[in-house]
């Protein structure tokens, strides 16, 4: 697919439209001065590794950029004493910090540079973006909702974006095996006492406390009551980790909106199965895991950050 | 609002719970989804069902409400209003519709 397809690609799909350059960009960024000399930016440009540095006046507003092969013309005329200013490029194509990640491909795409700085209305370097930082964006946000069916299995393959430490050492476990719903929900009051233990703040015990009484419910309704709820507490992280033996989420899209639900008239008659639990779920954890599929085992892992109140 | 309140404006009776006069809730919640409820992130707040199963329970708990109400004359099964005692949530009982509850509790103050 080339990079013009994938920007319609988006477009078309809404993919990714919670990322904006701000949230792309990284905020670490070296800048000069018109005044500093071509060689301060040569030397920044090797100590660092980067391939061009913009440059700001007093105030911060971008005025300029010096790439690496405007270094390479400075060299070759002699020039590394003089200021940035006589050697930058002044026609600098920047981004906006609400620009969408589709805005900053179609830039990659127009004008094949290496990196964009990223400017506030007012004119303000705020950071760059380099094609690694847009990289880094989408990875980070598979993991804040990563969600898992056949289809992405057969594009990632098998890696999982799960918590290996479940195997080895989980701080608290609870078999899930409910007939009716008569103990539904035990699970997840016992794991509330625990938190309530281990000195976490009441709201993110709270949070986790919600989530973990929806996934419990969701087991005890749609996969027979047979189930795991496990959790680990440490270090101001909260990840509880809810699995069953299936049937599985067939179309996990559909099933995190709000208001869907396949449930039964009797199940919705005890005040669940109106289609909220999952997208209560995703409204009240940190990050999100479900790795499902029809007729297969689902597992669902949320984490709950203490910092985050 | 106190408890002994609410008691006294929806003529309801205890069915789980004791000192009703030193809880107090400033604000309900009435819904019959529990799901519903569950969204609503609030401690202090009194909830107001039609339902009597473990779950209603199990929600107050989660979110730490103090007290439910249910309506319609609704009977409490034995096994929910233990798991109330057990888990100290106070469990209220009118025969008033959600409705008219709902509007006799914020006719007096009790927001939503």
């Amino acid at each position: 697919m080339s990079l013009e397809q994938s920007v319609e690609a988006l477009r078309y799909l809404g993919l990714f439209s919670n990322l904006d350059a701000s949230s792309v960009m990284s905020t670490a960024v070296y800048a000069l001065h018109p005044e500093d000399r071509v060689a301060a930016a040569r030397i920044l440009m090797r100590e660092n590794s980067i391939s061009g540095v913009p440059i700001v006046d007093a105030d911060f507003r971008l005025v300029g950029i010096i790439s690496v092969s405007k270094i390479i013309e400075a060299l070759a005329d002699g020039r590394l004493a003089d200021s940035v200013d006589s050697v930058m490029t002044r026609d600098v194509v920047a981004l906006r910090a609400h620009d969408s990640l589709e805005t900053i491909l179609s830039c990659f795409q127009r004008f094949k540079f290496g990196r964009f700085p990223v400017v506030e209305e007012d004119g303000k370097l705020v950071g760059m973006i380099t094609d690694t930082d847009v990289l880094s964006a989408i990875v980070r946000s598979f993991y804040s909702v990563y969600v898992h069916d056949q289809r992405r299995m057969m594009t990632l393959g098998s890696f999982s974006a799960l918590s290996e430490e479940f195997e080895k050492s989980a701080d608290f476990v609870y078999d899930i095996s409910c007939i009716g719903l008569e103990n539904a929900g035990e699970g997840s009051a016992r794991l509330k006492a625990f938190l309530q233990t281990k000195g976490f703040g009441e709201s993110v015990v709270r949070r986790a406390s919600v989530c973990a009484y929806e996934a419990e419910m969701n087991v005890c309704i749609h996969a027979g009551g047979q189930g795991s709820l496990r959790a680990i507490a440490r270090n101001g992280e909260i990840i509880v980790r809810v699995e069953d033996e299936g049937p599985g989420i067939e179309n996990i899209d559909l099933a995190m909106k709000e208001g869907w639900s396949t449930a039964t008239d009797a199940i919705r008659e005890m005040g669940f199965g109106a289609g909220m639990g999952l997208a209560n779920i995703r409204r009240f954890s940190d990050h999100l895991v479900i790795i499902s599929g029809k007729d297969k085992p689902t597992k669902l892992e949320m984490i709950f950050l203490a910092g985050k109140e | 609002m106190k408890l002994t309140e609410v008691l006294e404006i929806t003529g309801a009776t205890c069915v789980a719970g004791e000192h009703l006069d030193t809880v107090e809730v400033n604000h309900a919640f009435a819904s019959d989804l529990m799901s519903d409820v569950l969204a609503m992130s609030r401690s202090d707040t009194l909830l107001i069902t039609g339902l009597t199963t473990p779950q209603i329970i199990r929600t107050a708990q989660m979110l730490d409400l103090p007290a439910i109400l249910v309506v319609r004359g609704k009977e409490v099964p034995q096994d929910v209003a233990d798991l109330a005692r057990t888990t100290g949530v106070v469990v209220l009982a009118t025969r008033d519709i959600m409705y008219v509850a709902s509007g006799k509790l914020y006719a007096r103050g009790l927001s939503g």
